[in-house]
């Protein structure tokens, strides 16, 4: 069978190798964690405990009321030391609650029997809230939200995303090939709160394997079908991901339920899952620590606001180590201190040695259209910098800047090394203040 | 011969044509425009800062025809162009306070810390999102500048990675106010001689000591040492109040670390 795909896009080296088959490990519980208040899009939440307070593992210690926004759980036993603004890995700083491990063991989470069907869609949703789940892919949108679609828009479809086209990351295809009912529970989940009646899972054909297995797991399954894609980046933008498996276009400046679509990542199902099944909120995550600076590439379950120092020192970090990266190569973001945390988008953490990093000087555009021939979206990256670096706000918006997803196609592909992608995030921040 | 003429005769006749034609055009379709907006013009500095929040000093002119406008708007301009202003309205004219801008950060790039390794577009503006680029200390100057690529009256300079305001040819339009991501660049009224806190950081004193040698440290010497109750210190960053400060320069004396400097404003106007 054909895979299907969307039209132009990119295809970096995927370097996959390095961790693919290692089994997921559990990381033992770390001395101390750094839980922050803004691990989701949307209000950042308040503080619950104070100093000094003694919280027990997946204890609720931050909420607030607004409608987009997730609370966040203390992921280990232990004493709360301090309430401070600490570095953050996407906001550079924010307010974050520290908790010690006071040397208790881990909290067992005892699986219930759970039937989906007597859940009412209100009460998944709920749950979901009062879990903290935030969309695990990366942009960590609360999945609440993405549950609870206005009435007047009718959701058929629920994709879930096991694409994973960032290079190097593996952290989804170990929990796709470890975790497969879990996924599954979660998608029924989805599709049971949304009403929605059928169930996709889109997985890069570089994954032979988790394919197979989901195809093999969906042959009694009436309502979910696995759909093989072309691995190319980025596969996995849920709107590349719509118009490959449903040939949608989701409209400019419109979301995935505007054409009756959710798209969900493979380990926020998996947190949907724990919750419903086990009442454990999302405390922990799969990562991928990998990369040529890492002595021992291996995909992980953390704590929520383990300390990346903590990480690379069980899988050693090599000396020659230039670069790190939170999340994948392509949309990750790059850090300056070890003090930072995992939060709940962080799907990988990449080290890379000097002779992966390439950092040329910008030169001229001269106007070749490689953007142009390989921007998902269709936009004109050569015209929006232009206009970005004549700071002409005004007019961006004709050019569609806010449709980018700013996957770094352009940028991967530019001969002059131009960094447009930060380009029209500054371009982007900076129409913001003007229209607001 | 004959040639020439005919070509010589089309020609005028033509121009001839058009000239009626532009004529009639000029008296027929003639817009009326206030004579006070071209008055206004010329009163007016016509550098097109838009700092009164117009695009242009013809648009402020224009709003101020139509009284959208108070006759002090130009902040620019000053006292002597609102009093211009008022007499061509024909309206009392107010007082305006005049403002400088002023860098509230004293690190050039030698004494801030570096934390990494920027590689990227140079603005200011564009830096700050990518947790700031190299500048280790979250509050202070970027040094790519933003503020001296907008100054409409070349008043900033970029010194050692630091922007440095030239107090005789600053207007106080607030530009640079705008642009800065940090907000670093504040509007003040200046007086001959002033003592101000050249440091915005809200990080407690040990964290500000290590990522830059200028930095206020929030150690109180001047709140205590100053005789006229004029220091106070705000979340970790100690301030003056321009109102009870007699200018007596003890706070500049006792700062450890230099935050606290002497400004003299000697191209005052």
């Amino acid at each position: 069978m054909q895979s299907r795909t969307f039209k132009q896009g990119i295809h970096p080296p995927e370097k996959k190798e390095l961790s693919k088959d290692k089994k997921i490990e559990k990381v033992p519980l770390p001395p101390q964690v750094i839980i922050h208040l803004s691990q989701h899009t949307g209000a950042p939440c308040r503080p619950l405990v104070g100093k000094g307070d003694e919280v027990e593992e997946g204890q609720k210690i931050g909420d607030h009321d607004a409608f987009i926004s997730c609370p966040v759980h203390s992921s280990i036993s232990g004493k709360i030391t301090s309430i401070e603004k600490l570095p953050h890995p996407t906001l550079g700083e924010g307010e974050a609650i520290l908790i010690e491990n006071k040397g208790d063991e881990e909290k067992k989470w005892e699986e219930m029997e759970t039937d989906l069907f007597s859940l009412s869609p209100e009460k998944i949703r709920e749950k979901v809230r009062e879990a903290g789940i935030a969309g695990m892919g990366g942009a960590a949108f609360p999945t609440h939200v993405k549950l609870s679609p206005p009435p007047a828009k009718k959701i058929d479809s629920i994709i879930l995303n096991g694409c994973e086209c960032e290079p190097y990351l593996t952290a989804d295809y170990r929990v796709m090939i470890e975790r497969i009912e879990d996924c599954i529970f979660g998608l029924k989940a989805i599709m049971r709160s949304c009403g929605a009646k059928n169930g996709y899972i889109g997985i890069e054909n570089n994954k032979k394997d988790a394919i197979k297995l989901m195809q093999e797991r969906m042959r009694n399954e009436e309502s979910i079908e696995t759909i093989p894609l072309k691995t190319k980046y980025p596969q996995g933008g849920e709107k590349m991901l719509i118009k490959a498996i449903l040939k949608r276009e989701v409209p400019s400046g419109g979301l995935p339920l505007d054409v009756g679509v959710v798209v969900s990542n493979v380990g926020t199902a998996c947190a949907i899952s724990d919750t419903l099944k086990k009442e454990k909120p999302l405390v922990e995550r799969v990562i991928t620590v990998t990369g040529d600076g890492v002595e021992k590439p291996s995909n992980l379950l953390v704590k929520i606001g383990t300390p990346i120092k903590y990480i690379l020192k069980l899988c050693g970090l090599k000396e020659e180590a230039k670069c790190i990266i939170m999340g994948g190569p392509m949309m990750g973001i790059s850090q300056w201190s070890l003090d930072i945390p995992v939060v709940k988008g962080t799907s990988g953490i990449l080290i890379l040695t000097e002779d992966k990093i390439e950092a040329e000087e910008e030169q001229i555009c001269i106007r070749c259209a490689r953007c142009v021939d390989h921007c998902p979206m269709g936009l004109l990256p050569t015209t929006l910098i232009k206009f970005i670096k004549a700071e002409r706000w005004e007019d961006l918006e004709k050019l569609n800047l806010m449709d980018c997803i700013e996957c770094g196609c352009c940028s991967y592909v530019c001969p002059s090394k131009i960094p447009i992608v930060q380009l029209i995030k500054w371009g982007k921040n900076e129409f913001h203040k003007i229209s607001s | 011969m004959g040639l020439i003429i005919i070509a010589t005769g089309s020609i005028a006749a033509l121009a001839a044509f058009f000239a009626i034609m532009l004529s009639i055009a000029h008296s027929k379709l003639k817009v009326e425009e206030d004579p006070r907006v071209e008055r206004l013009l010329e009163a007016l500095p016509g550098v097109n800062c838009a700092a009164c929040g117009f695009a242009s000093c013809r648009a402020l002119a224009e709003a101020a025809v139509k009284g959208e406008v108070e006759v002090g708007s130009c902040v620019v301009g000053g006292n002597d162009v609102a009093e211009k202003i008022s007499r061509i309205m024909g309206v009392k004219a107010k007082v305006v306070e005049k403002k400088l801008a002023f860098v509230r950060c004293g690190a050039g790039k030698s004494e801030r810390e570096k934390k990494a390794i920027y590689q990227g577009v140079e603005t200011c503006r564009a830096a700050n999102l990518v947790m700031g680029g190299e500048v280790a200390c979250s509050h202070g100057c970027l040094g790519f500048g933003d503020c001296q690529r907008a100054c409409p009256f070349n008043a900033i300079k970029m010194l050692d990675g630091l922007a440095h305001i030239d107090f005789s040819l600053c207007t106080g339009c607030g530009r640079c106010v705008q642009v800065c991501p940090r907000n670093i660049i504040v509007l003040e009224k200046f007086n001959d001689l002033n003592y101000r806190v050249k440091c915005s950081s809200l990080d407690k004193g040990k964290k500000a000591r290590e990522v830059c040698k200028k930095s206020c440290i929030a150690c109180g010497r001047c709140v205590k040492s100053c005789p006229y109750d004029a220091c106070w210190m705000d979340n970790n960053l100690a301030r003056i109040d321009s109102r009870n400060c007699q200018v007596c320069g003890i706070c500049a004396l006792v700062c450890p670390t230099g935050a606290i400097v002497e400004l003299e404003n000697s191209g005052k106007k």
